[in-house]
């Protein structure tokens, strides 16, 4: 009709309430928000579940110098990482120090390729890998020297749940034969 | 023009038609929404944690590593875990396990149980086991695990969780030492 004259008013959502919800709903975020010294981005490492439920508090006591944990499950700290990828998604698995990849897995065998090996440790040390672990630990102990703590040799494991367990035998003994001897292994928490 | 009630200044329109004085919250609720994503998106979901474990037992290697610690001087038991094929065996090299009869170190294989038609190691088992030796060797806490070379890494989890705790929450064998040499 063409006399028709526009509503005076639009009818107006009112957002107070969306507002509200959304204020709620930040403080709760807030509370929960939850940061972790180790970040897993690479979807090709799934790491296994563990019934691992730390004491809260236990990595600051020990970060501070106290003993680890008397059932062997601590906290997660920050420290030198070797990470042991699966053959997820089509990717090839590989070895990687500090999110550096060392070495390539063979894909079909899932193990590490012979030549990488020190045949002079009856095929246990991953040759790479060591040399990757020594230059790391060059850079620890100059930070450690600076901080005026000893090295502490600390290293996390962070293996796809599927790693067999030769792979991991060998990186263990790469990580002792480069002088990091005190593993932890990465678990994921119960919910 | 007629003055109005606090109570009728509130609402969203005056009868009249004038606009109300309105507070525009839409920037503040986009910078709300732009911290909920952020705070969405740095947060962790998946909460780690670590297990502890000693160096691993290989007698060549020679090398210049040298930070291992040294071998626990109390564990006498030596009780290994073998993660075979077939199933889980309990071994040690210290003394016989069983409180019965059979002079042997080791005890008789656990086999294998089938859980929603794939065959799984049985951990609860091996865990009735580790507690039946914590009896007798109760200051007793280390425990090596070896393993055949295809066992995946979440079977040693697993392992390393029965023998961590009882169910009702006693320490059992937390102190886990891998041996290199692969069995089987």
């Amino acid at each position: 009709m063409r006399g028709r004259r526009p509503p005076e008013h639009f009818a107006t959502i009112s957002i107070t309430s969306l507002t509200d919800m959304v204020t709620v709903l930040l403080v709760y975020l807030l509370k929960t928000f939850a940061t972790s010294p180790i970040e897993i981005k690479d979807p090709s490492l799934e790491l296994p579940r563990s019934v691992c439920n730390p004491a809260p508090g236990s990595g600051a006591k020990e970060r501070e110098g106290g003993p680890p944990p008397r059932d062997g499950c601590g906290e997660i700290q920050e420290t030198t990482i070797v990470m042991v990828t699966g053959p997820k998604k089509g990717r090839t698995p590989r070895i990687a120090v500090n999110s550096d990849a060392i070495i390539e897995m063979d894909v079909a065998t899932y193990r590490v390729p012979e030549q990488f090996k020190d045949p002079q440790s009856g095929g246990w040390v991953i040759i790479p890998l060591r040399d990757a672990l020594k230059r790391a630990k060059e850079i620890k102990e100059i930070s450690a020297l600076r901080d005026g703590k000893p090295f502490d040799g600390k290293v996390v494991i962070l293996a796809d749940k599927d790693t067999p367990y030769r792979v991991l035998s060998e990186v263990l003994v790469t990580c002792g034969e480069s002088g990091f001897a005190d593993f932890r292994f990465a678990v994921i928490k119960p919910d | 023009m007629a003055k109005r009630k606090p109570s009728e200044r509130s609402h969203g329109h005056a009868p009249g038609g004038e606009e109300p004085l309105d507070l525009d919250v839409t920037p503040f609720l986009n910078i709300l929404f732009m911290l909920i994503l952020s705070i969405l998106a740095m947060t962790s979901w998946t909460q780690l944690a670590m297990l502890n474990v000693a160096a691993p037992q290989i007698g060549g290697g020679g090398g210049d590593g040298g930070a291992a610690p040294p071998p626990d001087e109390a564990s006498a038991l030596n009780l290994t875990v073998f993660v075979l094929k077939e199933g889980l065996n309990i071994g040690a090299s210290g003394a016989t396990l069983d409180g019965n009869s059979e002079a042997r170190p080791g005890q008789t294989l656990i086999p294998m149980v089938s859980k929603d038609g794939q065959p799984t190691y049985d951990y609860k088992k091996l865990q009735e086991r580790l507690i039946e030796i914590k009896k007798s060797f109760t200051s007793e806490e280390s425990m090596i695990i070896s393993a055949d070379g295809t066992v995946p890494y979440d079977v040693v989890i697993k392992v390393m969780d029965a023998a961590r705790r009882s169910p009702d929450g006693r320490i059992l064998f937390p102190a886990v030492a891998f041996a290199a040499g692969v069995v089987g």
